[in-house]
Protein backbone atom coordinates (compact mmCIF):
# COMPACT_ATOMS: atom_id res chain seq x y z
CA UNK A 1 0.00 0.00 0.00
CA UNK A 2 1.55 3.46 -0.67
CA UNK A 3 1.18 4.41 3.37
CA UNK A 4 3.28 1.69 3.89
CA UNK A 5 6.04 3.28 1.37
CA UNK A 6 6.29 6.69 2.88
CA UNK A 7 7.50 5.31 6.39
CA UNK A 8 9.81 5.65 8.98
CA UNK A 9 12.64 3.25 7.88
CA UNK A 10 14.19 1.65 10.65
CA UNK A 11 18.28 2.23 10.44
CA UNK A 12 19.36 -0.69 9.73
CA UNK A 13 16.90 -1.09 6.59
CA UNK A 14 18.28 1.76 4.97
CA UNK A 15 20.23 0.43 2.94
CA UNK A 16 17.77 -1.17 0.63
CA UNK A 17 15.74 0.37 -1.84
CA UNK A 18 13.43 2.96 -1.34
CA UNK A 19 10.58 1.95 -2.25
CA UNK A 20 8.03 4.76 -4.50
CA UNK A 21 4.73 5.27 -3.28
CA UNK A 22 2.44 5.10 -6.49
CA UNK A 23 -0.86 7.49 -5.25
CA UNK A 24 -4.25 6.49 -6.75
CA UNK A 25 -6.08 9.55 -6.12
CA UNK A 26 -5.02 13.45 -6.48
CA UNK A 27 -6.15 13.85 -2.77
CA UNK A 28 -3.78 11.12 -1.34
CA UNK A 29 -0.73 12.52 -3.82
CA UNK A 30 -1.89 15.86 -2.62
CA UNK A 31 -1.56 15.13 1.27
CA UNK A 32 2.04 13.22 0.62
CA UNK A 33 3.52 16.19 -0.84
CA UNK A 34 1.97 18.64 1.98
CA UNK A 35 3.77 16.93 4.66
CA UNK A 36 7.45 18.02 3.18
CA UNK A 37 5.03 21.38 2.70
CA UNK A 38 4.76 21.49 -1.17
CA UNK A 39 1.87 22.17 -2.99
CA UNK A 40 0.75 19.95 -5.78
CA UNK A 41 -0.25 21.94 -8.08
CA UNK A 42 3.16 23.27 -8.91
CA UNK A 43 4.09 19.36 -9.49
CA UNK A 44 3.80 19.98 -12.77
CA UNK A 45 5.42 23.04 -13.59
CA UNK A 46 8.30 21.62 -11.70
CA UNK A 47 11.03 21.35 -14.44
CA UNK A 48 10.32 25.67 -14.35
CA UNK A 49 11.87 26.57 -11.52
CA UNK A 50 15.60 24.91 -10.73
CA UNK A 51 15.23 26.34 -7.16
CA UNK A 52 11.83 24.89 -6.71
CA UNK A 53 12.96 21.56 -7.73
CA UNK A 54 16.14 21.89 -4.84
CA UNK A 55 13.40 23.06 -2.38
CA UNK A 56 11.68 19.82 -2.87
CA UNK A 57 14.24 17.79 -3.18
CA UNK A 58 16.01 18.71 0.32
CA UNK A 59 12.41 18.30 1.69
CA UNK A 60 11.92 14.82 0.30
CA UNK A 61 15.65 13.56 1.48
CA UNK A 62 15.35 15.06 4.83
CA UNK A 63 11.77 13.63 5.34
CA UNK A 64 13.16 10.05 3.96
CA UNK A 65 16.42 9.45 5.06
CA UNK A 66 16.30 6.25 3.52
CA UNK A 67 16.29 8.11 -0.52
CA UNK A 68 20.18 7.96 -0.42
CA UNK A 69 20.35 9.84 -3.23
CA UNK A 70 16.69 8.66 -5.22
CA UNK A 71 15.15 11.90 -4.23
CA UNK A 72 15.46 13.40 -7.89
CA UNK A 73 14.16 9.58 -8.94
CA UNK A 74 11.17 9.98 -6.53
CA UNK A 75 10.24 13.99 -8.12
CA UNK A 76 9.96 12.15 -11.42
CA UNK A 77 8.32 9.34 -9.99
CA UNK A 78 6.23 11.97 -8.40
CA UNK A 79 5.61 14.21 -11.32
CA UNK A 80 4.49 11.34 -13.94
CA UNK A 81 2.23 9.94 -11.03
CA UNK A 82 0.13 13.46 -10.94
CA UNK A 83 0.54 12.99 -14.73
CA UNK A 84 -1.16 9.86 -15.06
CA UNK A 85 -3.42 10.78 -12.12
CA UNK A 86 -4.56 14.01 -14.15
CA UNK A 87 -4.65 11.80 -17.61
CA UNK A 88 -7.39 9.54 -15.58
CA UNK A 89 -9.19 12.36 -14.46
CA UNK A 90 -9.01 13.54 -18.20
CA UNK A 91 -10.14 9.79 -19.58
CA UNK A 92 -12.97 9.61 -16.96
CA UNK A 93 -14.65 13.01 -18.10
CA UNK A 94 -13.84 11.80 -21.81
CA UNK A 95 -15.58 8.45 -21.49
CA UNK A 96 -18.99 9.72 -20.36
CA UNK A 97 -19.42 11.75 -23.33
CA UNK A 98 -18.82 8.80 -25.57
CA UNK A 99 -21.89 7.22 -27.37
CA UNK A 100 -23.51 4.81 -24.72
CA UNK A 101 -24.25 2.37 -27.58
CA UNK A 102 -20.61 2.26 -29.11
CA UNK A 103 -19.67 1.53 -25.99
CA UNK A 104 -21.95 -1.10 -25.37
CA UNK A 105 -21.37 -2.40 -28.83
CA UNK A 106 -17.70 -2.99 -27.54
CA UNK A 107 -18.34 -3.94 -24.38
CA UNK A 108 -20.45 -6.90 -25.79
CA UNK A 109 -18.25 -7.76 -28.53
CA UNK A 110 -15.33 -8.23 -26.08
CA UNK A 111 -17.68 -10.87 -24.15
CA UNK A 112 -18.73 -11.99 -27.77
CA UNK A 113 -15.10 -13.43 -28.69
CA UNK A 114 -13.22 -16.15 -26.25
CA UNK A 115 -10.10 -14.80 -27.00
CA UNK A 116 -10.56 -11.14 -26.39
CA UNK A 117 -12.58 -12.33 -23.50
CA UNK A 118 -9.25 -14.22 -22.01
CA UNK A 119 -7.01 -11.34 -22.41
CA UNK A 120 -9.21 -9.39 -20.49
CA UNK A 121 -9.58 -11.80 -17.78
CA UNK A 122 -6.19 -11.65 -17.21
CA UNK A 123 -6.16 -7.80 -17.21
CA UNK A 124 -8.53 -7.64 -14.79
CA UNK A 125 -7.00 -10.31 -13.03
CA UNK A 126 -3.56 -8.58 -12.90
CA UNK A 127 -5.21 -5.45 -11.71
CA UNK A 128 -7.49 -6.99 -9.06
CA UNK A 129 -4.12 -8.19 -7.89
CA UNK A 130 -2.70 -4.83 -7.58
CA UNK A 131 -5.93 -3.69 -6.05
CA UNK A 132 -6.03 -6.26 -3.14
CA UNK A 133 -1.90 -5.53 -2.29
CA UNK A 134 -0.98 -8.40 -3.93
CA UNK A 135 0.66 -6.83 -6.42
CA UNK A 136 4.40 -7.97 -7.61
CA UNK A 137 4.80 -10.77 -4.96
CA UNK A 138 2.05 -12.52 -7.04
CA UNK A 139 4.02 -13.43 -10.16
CA UNK A 140 4.52 -16.55 -9.21
CA UNK A 141 1.01 -17.29 -8.00
CA UNK A 142 0.08 -16.47 -11.65
CA UNK A 143 2.94 -18.26 -13.37
CA UNK A 144 2.07 -21.46 -11.29
CA UNK A 145 -1.67 -21.23 -10.86
CA UNK A 146 -2.74 -19.67 -14.25
CA UNK A 147 -0.39 -19.61 -17.04
CA UNK A 148 1.71 -22.67 -15.98
CA UNK A 149 -1.06 -24.78 -16.02
CA UNK A 150 -2.49 -23.44 -19.53
CA UNK A 151 0.84 -24.87 -21.14
CA UNK A 152 0.99 -27.45 -19.05
CA UNK A 153 -2.46 -28.59 -20.92
CA UNK A 154 0.05 -27.92 -23.98
CA UNK A 155 -3.55 -26.81 -25.88
CA UNK A 156 -2.47 -24.55 -28.38
CA UNK A 157 -5.44 -22.80 -28.31
CA UNK A 158 -4.62 -22.09 -24.85
CA UNK A 159 -1.01 -21.34 -25.34
CA UNK A 160 -2.80 -18.96 -28.33
CA UNK A 161 -4.93 -16.98 -25.68
CA UNK A 162 -1.66 -16.90 -23.23
CA UNK A 163 0.02 -15.44 -26.30
CA UNK A 164 -3.01 -12.93 -26.40
CA UNK A 165 -3.39 -11.66 -23.21
CA UNK A 166 0.44 -10.96 -22.94
CA UNK A 167 0.30 -8.44 -25.61
CA UNK A 168 -3.10 -7.25 -23.79
CA UNK A 169 -0.84 -6.04 -21.50
CA UNK A 170 2.23 -4.81 -23.65
CA UNK A 171 4.24 -7.81 -24.60
CA UNK A 172 5.87 -7.98 -28.21
CA UNK A 173 5.47 -11.47 -28.03
CA UNK A 174 7.65 -14.12 -28.89
CA UNK A 175 7.25 -17.25 -29.12
CA UNK A 176 3.67 -18.57 -27.51
CA UNK A 177 4.86 -20.77 -25.02
CA UNK A 178 7.55 -17.80 -23.95
CA UNK A 179 4.56 -15.20 -24.39
CA UNK A 180 2.89 -17.19 -21.81
CA UNK A 181 5.01 -17.42 -18.99
CA UNK A 182 5.63 -13.24 -19.55
CA UNK A 183 2.41 -12.80 -19.44
CA UNK A 184 2.48 -12.94 -15.75
CA UNK A 185 5.55 -10.64 -15.95
CA UNK A 186 3.69 -8.38 -17.81
CA UNK A 187 0.28 -8.37 -16.25
CA UNK A 188 2.27 -7.30 -12.43
CA UNK A 189 5.14 -5.23 -14.15
CA UNK A 190 5.43 -4.48 -16.92
CA UNK A 191 2.25 -2.56 -17.86
CA UNK A 192 3.54 0.24 -16.09
CA UNK A 193 6.67 0.61 -17.20
CA UNK A 194 5.46 0.53 -20.97
CA UNK A 195 3.44 3.59 -19.93
CA UNK A 196 6.18 6.12 -20.55
CA UNK A 197 6.69 4.55 -24.03
CA UNK A 198 2.77 4.49 -25.16
CA UNK A 199 2.83 8.32 -23.91
CA UNK A 200 5.92 9.49 -25.92
CA UNK A 201 4.28 7.44 -29.21
CA UNK A 202 1.15 9.01 -28.21
CA UNK A 203 2.57 12.55 -28.88
CA UNK A 204 2.84 12.40 -32.36
CA UNK A 205 -0.45 9.84 -33.09
CA UNK A 206 -2.23 12.44 -30.78
CA UNK A 207 -1.37 15.60 -33.00
CA UNK A 208 -2.93 13.85 -35.99
CA UNK A 209 -6.77 13.82 -35.69
CA UNK A 210 -7.70 17.06 -33.78
CA UNK A 211 -10.80 18.61 -33.75
CA UNK A 212 -9.88 21.26 -36.19
CA UNK A 213 -8.77 18.38 -38.63
CA UNK A 214 -10.77 16.80 -41.64
CA UNK A 215 -13.35 17.86 -43.61
CA UNK A 216 -12.99 21.41 -42.80
CA UNK A 217 -9.24 21.06 -43.47
CA UNK A 218 -7.29 22.99 -46.49
CA UNK A 219 -5.46 20.70 -48.87
CA UNK A 220 -2.54 21.78 -50.44
CA UNK A 221 -2.35 23.00 -53.68
CA UNK A 222 -2.39 20.45 -56.66
CA UNK A 223 -0.64 21.10 -59.61
CA UNK A 224 -2.41 21.19 -62.79
CA UNK A 225 -1.61 18.06 -65.17
CA UNK B 1 2.12 2.64 -12.52
CA UNK B 2 -1.53 2.64 -14.03
CA UNK B 3 -1.62 -1.12 -13.05
CA UNK B 4 -0.95 0.71 -9.62
CA UNK B 5 -3.52 3.10 -9.74
CA UNK B 6 -6.57 1.23 -10.37
CA UNK B 7 -9.34 0.98 -8.41
CA UNK B 8 -12.03 -1.41 -8.64
CA UNK B 9 -13.99 -0.53 -5.62
CA UNK B 10 -17.12 -0.04 -7.80
CA UNK B 11 -16.78 -3.42 -9.51
CA UNK B 12 -16.62 -6.12 -7.00
CA UNK B 13 -17.11 -8.72 -9.72
CA UNK B 14 -13.78 -8.11 -11.07
CA UNK B 15 -12.20 -8.79 -7.69
CA UNK B 16 -14.57 -12.13 -7.86
CA UNK B 17 -12.86 -13.47 -11.13
CA UNK B 18 -9.27 -13.30 -9.11
CA UNK B 19 -11.38 -15.60 -6.32
CA UNK B 20 -12.46 -17.89 -8.74
CA UNK B 21 -8.80 -17.79 -10.35
CA UNK B 22 -7.63 -18.09 -6.87
CA UNK B 23 -9.86 -21.39 -6.03
CA UNK B 24 -8.61 -23.44 -9.25
CA UNK B 25 -11.08 -22.64 -11.98
CA UNK B 26 -10.07 -22.58 -15.35
CA UNK B 27 -8.93 -19.23 -17.23
CA UNK B 28 -11.16 -20.32 -19.94
CA UNK B 29 -14.36 -20.75 -18.24
CA UNK B 30 -14.60 -17.25 -16.80
CA UNK B 31 -16.92 -14.79 -18.75
CA UNK B 32 -17.44 -11.52 -17.95
CA UNK B 33 -21.19 -11.37 -17.82
CA UNK B 34 -21.31 -10.65 -14.33
CA UNK B 35 -19.32 -7.62 -14.97
CA UNK B 36 -20.60 -3.94 -15.56
CA UNK B 37 -19.88 -2.50 -18.83
CA UNK B 38 -18.97 0.28 -16.85
CA UNK B 39 -15.40 -1.80 -15.55
CA UNK B 40 -14.36 -1.24 -19.17
CA UNK B 41 -13.41 2.55 -18.36
CA UNK B 42 -10.85 1.73 -15.81
CA UNK B 43 -10.02 -1.00 -17.79
CA UNK B 44 -8.79 0.90 -20.67
CA UNK B 45 -7.26 3.46 -19.01
CA UNK B 46 -5.15 0.52 -17.28
CA UNK B 47 -4.08 -1.26 -20.62
CA UNK B 48 -3.33 2.21 -22.07
CA UNK B 49 -4.10 2.66 -25.85
CA UNK B 50 -1.50 0.35 -26.47
CA UNK B 51 -3.33 -2.57 -24.96
CA UNK B 52 -6.48 -1.35 -26.74
CA UNK B 53 -4.71 -1.69 -30.09
CA UNK B 54 -4.01 -5.23 -29.29
CA UNK B 55 -7.47 -6.20 -28.64
CA UNK B 56 -8.62 -4.47 -31.39
CA UNK B 57 -5.79 -6.01 -33.78
CA UNK B 58 -7.27 -9.44 -32.22
CA UNK B 59 -10.18 -8.73 -32.92
CA UNK B 60 -9.97 -7.57 -36.61
CA UNK B 61 -8.66 -11.29 -37.50
CA UNK B 62 -11.85 -12.94 -35.81
CA UNK B 63 -14.67 -9.99 -36.57
CA UNK B 64 -17.32 -11.91 -38.78
CA UNK B 65 -20.67 -9.84 -38.21
CA UNK B 66 -21.65 -6.71 -38.55
CA UNK B 67 -22.14 -6.57 -34.01
CA UNK B 68 -18.28 -7.19 -34.38
CA UNK B 69 -17.92 -4.43 -36.78
CA UNK B 70 -20.13 -2.20 -34.18
CA UNK B 71 -17.50 -3.32 -31.54
CA UNK B 72 -14.74 -2.51 -33.13
CA UNK B 73 -15.74 1.03 -34.13
CA UNK B 74 -16.29 1.22 -30.27
CA UNK B 75 -13.26 -0.02 -28.90
CA UNK B 76 -11.49 1.98 -31.69
CA UNK B 77 -13.45 5.29 -30.60
CA UNK B 78 -12.07 4.55 -26.92
CA UNK B 79 -8.19 3.72 -28.43
CA UNK B 80 -8.64 7.70 -29.87
CA UNK B 81 -10.07 9.31 -26.64
CA UNK B 82 -7.08 7.43 -24.50
CA UNK B 83 -4.59 8.88 -27.03
CA UNK B 84 -6.30 12.53 -27.31
CA UNK B 85 -5.93 12.68 -23.37
CA UNK B 86 -2.47 11.42 -22.63
CA UNK B 87 -1.69 13.91 -25.52
CA UNK B 88 -3.20 16.78 -23.70
CA UNK B 89 -1.37 16.45 -20.34
CA UNK B 90 2.09 15.74 -20.64
CA UNK B 91 4.67 17.17 -18.22
CA UNK B 92 7.03 16.13 -20.23
CA UNK B 93 6.08 18.79 -23.40
CA UNK B 94 6.74 21.43 -20.93
CA UNK B 95 9.30 24.17 -20.64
Amino acid sequence: MMTDASPEVPKAERKERFEFPVFKTREELGEYLDEVGYDIDRLGALGDSVSDREKLLMALQEKHPALNGQASALIEHLRLNHQELERKEGWFKSFIKLPGRAMKAAWETIKAHPYITTAVVIALTAAALYYTGAGASAVGWIKSKLLGSMIGEGAAQAQQAAQGAAEAVGEAAGEAGEAAVEAARQATETVGDIIPDILEGAQDIGNIPGSSAGAGGTLPNIPGI
Amino acid sequence: MRMQMVDLSKYPSALGILERLKSGEDLRNINLDGLSPDVLRELAFTIGAKGMTVLISRLLKSARTDKDIEGLAGMSLIRHEILEVNSSISYSNKK
